[in-house]
């Protein structure tokens, strides 16, 4: 209630503070420094308006710098004015790989087990949901088992075949290893790659990055088949 | 498929947190106003990435806590334009096929973007649809959506497990090939599209809406896909064995 008060006197208070001083009555809010103005004697219209007039413009001077020193501290108050809003300055800053999400979003969970007693208030429900999720969803791919050093690798290894940052991103995130697939992501790969090229940038794309959990559990149910068909020889 | 955004807010932080750090207190607001939300033509916001600059901090008349206007890059999830992407299929329904990515559910595939030529199965009682030819142009052949009495066809007739079929011809004559639920398909981001859902006045709401019928809720970002290219759809139809 206090600033409600506030709030109507504010804007009215640059126009009354020449009034009351024109006047000679009380002295108006405002910082005392300016309330210095010669004597102004109310009945002398002609004196009154100049006067007023200099007075009103040595008010605004000086009681204007203080108002709006004030006020611009206020115009941020969020209850005032319906709040600033929040403001996106660059939609688009930067392309994020998979794997530095899932950094990202591990390093945070650790965190947040270690402080341990916040987790569970109602406000960071939604954090824990979508990091979860996220996490979830990432760790199926590829790229769980990726490192920065693996992806320099890879950076380095691409130059030569000269693709977009786009195209880049998703064959990092998805290691293709099918020349269909390699024709999904890059564009106009027909007219941009040859056969052979696309051959080898399947094998970079293989040697360097690591296989996902899938590709793995397959790995392993090939292994033990093998294993069993020697056993009884 | 995750972008950095940059932004500007101011947060608030009461009194009775003003024994933590100021960092910590400020991360943990904005990952309480962000996560898990969409912004309107930004995305779905994931967490945040870091503070880059905090601004002073201010105390207002008749309010106790501080103010600070933070700078700060969150993550955001955004697919860029024809990416492809990897979910699991959550439904079919007539009006395509319901991907979801875990994280983020309303994901779309018209029928006129699967593999052609594609028909819902089981079809639906009673209803001849034959108009229904989305997409039907001379060279491809057209969705078929058939309509016929279920007891005639010995199906159940429940329409609860609908899914769509593509009809694969090959030289043996035609597969089916099922797209089930839990399946997981590659797919390309084809459209996007983003709905103002803020709450809107009192005034026109009342006066349109009966009391009766709940208001319908709209998915304030969803994604259109497509799965119409040789390589897409489910993986298991392009595993080489």
């Amino acid at each position: 209630m206090f600033s409600q008060t506030l709030n109507i006197l504010i804007p009215r208070q640059a126009k009354s503070i020449g009034v009351q001083m024109a006047r000679g009555a009380r002295p108006a809010r405002g910082p005392a420094g300016v309330l210095q103005a010669p004597g102004v004697h109310r009945g002398d219209p002609g004196v009154h308006r100049g006067a007023r007039s200099r007075l009103w413009g040595v008010r605004r001077g000086a009681g204007s710098r203080s108002f709006s020193a004030w006020s611009s501290a206020c115009a941020g108050d969020p209850r005032r004015r319906g709040g600033e809003d929040m403001e996106v300055k660059d939609a688009n800053a930067a392309l994020l790989s998979n794997y530095e999400v899932f950094q990202l979003l591990t390093d945070l969970k650790e965190q947040r087990k270690e402080s341990g007693k916040n987790k569970h208030s109602s406000g960071q429900q939604n954090l824990n949901t979508i990091t979860y999720e996220t996490l979830k969803y990432i760790s199926k791919t590829p790229c769980k088992h990726q490192s920065p050093e693996i992806v320099r690798e890879f950076l380095t290894a691409m130059k030569s075949h000269k693709l977009t940052k786009a195209e880049k991103l998703q064959l990092l995130n998805h290691r293709p290893v099918t020349a269909v697939e390699i024709q999904l992501m890059v564009e106009e790969s027909e007219e941009r790659l040859t056969e052979e090229q696309i051959e080898a940038l399947l094998h970079t794309v293989t040697s360097i990055l690591p296989a996902g959990p899938e590709a793995e559990q397959q790995q392993n149910a090939s292994d033990d088949v093998a294993m069993d068909e020697e056993d009884p020889a | 498929m995750f972008v950095l955004v940059e932004m500007v807010d101011t947060v608030r932080i009461p009194p009775w947190q003003f024994e933590r750090k100021l960092n910590d207190s400020i991360a943990e607001e904005l990952n309480k106003k962000l996560a898990n939300k969409v912004v309107y033509n930004v995305g779905l916001c994931i967490c945040l990435f870091d503070i880059t600059k905090l601004e002073d901090a201010y105390v207002f008349p008749g309010d106790g806590a501080s103010h600070t206007k933070v700078h700060f890059r969150y993550v955001v999830f955004h697919p860029f334009l024809d990416e492809i992407l990897i979910g699991k299929i959550k439904g079919c329904s007539p009006e395509g096929v319901h991907v979801s990515l875990g994280f983020f559910d309303d994901i779309l595939i018209p029928p006129e973007s699967l593999q052609q030529p594609a028909k819902l199965y089981p079809p639906r009682p009673g209803s001849w649809h034959s108009g229904h030819s989305m997409g039907s142009r001379p060279a491809r052949p057209r969705l078929l959506y058939v309509g016929l009495s279920p007891l005639f066809l010995g199906l159940p007739s429940d329409e609860a497990e609908q899914v769509w079929v593509w009809e694969y011809e090959t030289e043996e004559g035609a597969h089916d090939l099922y797209m089930d639920i839990g399946e997981e398909v590659r797919f390309r981001v084809v459209d996007e599209s983003f709905v103002d859902t803020s709450p809107t006045g009192p005034s026109s709401a009342e006066a349109a809406s009966s009391s009766e019928e709940l208001p319908k809720k709209e998915a304030p970002y969803t994604l259109m896909g497509s799965i119409s290219e040789p390589g897409l759809g489910l993986l298991s139809w392009w595993t080489s064995s």
